[in-house]
């Protein structure tokens, strides 16, 4: 190349006539390539996430901390219920696997899924990808729903061999179903951001009256077979009737973007009903 | 052969720079857009068609792994090459310190025409939206560009890849040291 005229004139429309030209391209393709070329660069991006994790991670509470060193902007008491509501419920289900296991339906079963580090998030606003280091060949599917911590992350929406792309849900492009906690009304969640840019998404409603409260949690419904029924979503931050039947509540996404590095990738199993002719006689 | 290996190494660190390193500690109405930077900066150092070469790869890059529509980017990258490339005498005289200007300029005159392409191209912004980013982008390439520009300035005279009219440019720089190691 050094030894090829200096002269770019004749050079720059015909980077430019192939530039249109990409602009073709469908956007699934697109995606698809995305993922190929993550997955070409996963171990270089797989180096560099495991070189700089942990330099920006949000403080985790420890036992030397003051019971009062919560985040700014989450009042005490709120964090003391839903650390209670945690436990409860963390007996509860320790509970109910001790049950199964009493009953001989065997030991608890680990998470299904496939656990996957977030090697790539950069992107424009509205429609930022991420990027994971598993692919097709770890078992990796278009749909599937990502988790973070038992929050419903996003969904996958290609893959490559060995990365994958996922749409948060704050991408402006993901629709998903969901139902409030409380009050049961179901609706569907849109991806968005506020004026800030900061990842704010929607949930429409039909629905006459709606007995919703801000603060309220929103939770997958189990329809969609990409995610567990209620996985939590996020929370109501605001409520706002556009017309007789139809509600929009703006819902804060629970995870923290810039703090996750491992997510799992939902993998639905099939029922394990046998068949009739399978079953013991 | 150099040529190639060098540019696909600085490719490459890009890549990671821009979707690895950054993400983690800038939030993303503070990062700047580190190909476009790299490469208009590149634009006053490499010779004329490999840096437009280079300007490509990047968009592509940038296409590839971070917007809706390929394609999109790489028109804006080589809108803004051309438009720095005019007073491509003066860029090359003044060294890296004009090369950090002209990406923190290329950067507005790129997401200026991207707040146009990129509303055709399926982004879901209007037209004034996309030009608040680009002074968001233009501000975060005074940074970047700087970083860029002098770090490249470095790489490819010790790589030996500058251009003839970087070459002739044997003055000392700002910091008072020789700019150019090579003969």
């Amino acid at each position: 190349m050094p030894s090829a005229p200096s002269n770019p004139s004749r050079l720059l429309p015909l980077l430019l006539a192939t530039s249109l030209a990409m602009l073709l391209v469908p956007q699934a393709q697109v995606l698809t390539l995305r993922s190929h070329a993550l997955s070409a660069l996963s171990p270089l991006l797989t180096f560099f996430h495991d070189a700089t994790r942990g330099l920006n991670a949000p403080p985790t509470a420890s036992a030397e901390a003051p019971a009062s060193a919560t985040p700014a902007g989450v009042p005490d008491a709120r964090v003391r219920d839903l650390e209670i509501r945690c436990a409860r419920l963390a007996d509860e289900n320790a509970r109910l696997q001790a049950m199964l296991a009493a009953a001989g339906f065997g030991q608890p079963r680990a998470p299904r899924g496939v656990a996957a580090r977030v090697i790539a998030r950069e992107g424009r606003s509205g429609s930022t990808l991420w990027g994971l280091d598993q692919g097709s060949a770890e078992g990796v599917a278009v749909g599937a729903g990502v988790l973070y911590g038992g929050m419903a992350l996003g969904r996958i929406v290609s893959v490559g061999p060995h990365a994958s792309c996922v749409a948060p849900l704050a991408h402006e492009g993901l629709r998903l179903p969901a139902r409030l906690a409380e009050c049961q009304a179901e609706g569907v969640l849109q991806g968005g951001a506020d004026e800030w840019g900061r990842p704010r998404c929607r949930l429409r409603l039909v629905a006459a009256e709606l007995r919703a409260r801000v603060g309220e949690a929103v939770v997958t419904t189990g329809r969609e077979a990409g995610f567990p029924p209620s996985c939590f979503l996020g929370q109501v931050t605001a409520l706002r009737r556009l017309s007789e039947m139809e509600w929009e509540l703006d819902v804060q996404p629970a995870w923290p973007e810039r703090a996750i590095e491992a997510v799992v990738v939902f993998r639905p199993e099939a029922a394990e009903i046998p068949w009739p002719a399978e079953r013991k006689r | 052969m150099r040529v190639f290996g060098v540019l696909s190494a600085i490719w490459l660190a890009v890549a990671v720079v821009q979707q690895t390193v950054l993400p983690v500690f800038l939030p993303a109405a503070w990062r700047p857009d580190v190909a476009l930077a790299a490469g208009l900066a590149s634009l006053a150092f490499l010779p004329g068609r490999t840096g437009l070469l280079f300007v490509f790869a990047l968009g592509v890059q940038s296409d590839l792994l971070t917007s809706p529509r390929l394609g999109a980017l790489t028109v804006c990258y080589l809108f803004a090459a051309w438009l720095v490339r005019l007073p491509e005498r003066d860029l090359i005289r003044g060294g890296p310190w004009s090369a950090w200007l002209a990406a923190a300029a290329g950067t507005f005159f790129a997401y200026g025409a991207y707040a146009f392409v990129g509303a055709l191209a399926g982004e879901t912004w209007f037209v004034a939206e996309g030009f608040e980013r680009a002074f968001q982008h233009t501000l975060a390439a005074l940074g970047a560009g700087g970083v860029a520009a002098f770090a490249l300035a470095e790489l490819y005279a010790w790589t030996g890849l500058l251009g003839p009219g970087a070459l002739q440019r044997r003055r000392p720089d700002d910091f008072g040291r020789p700019y150019l190691r090579q003969a």
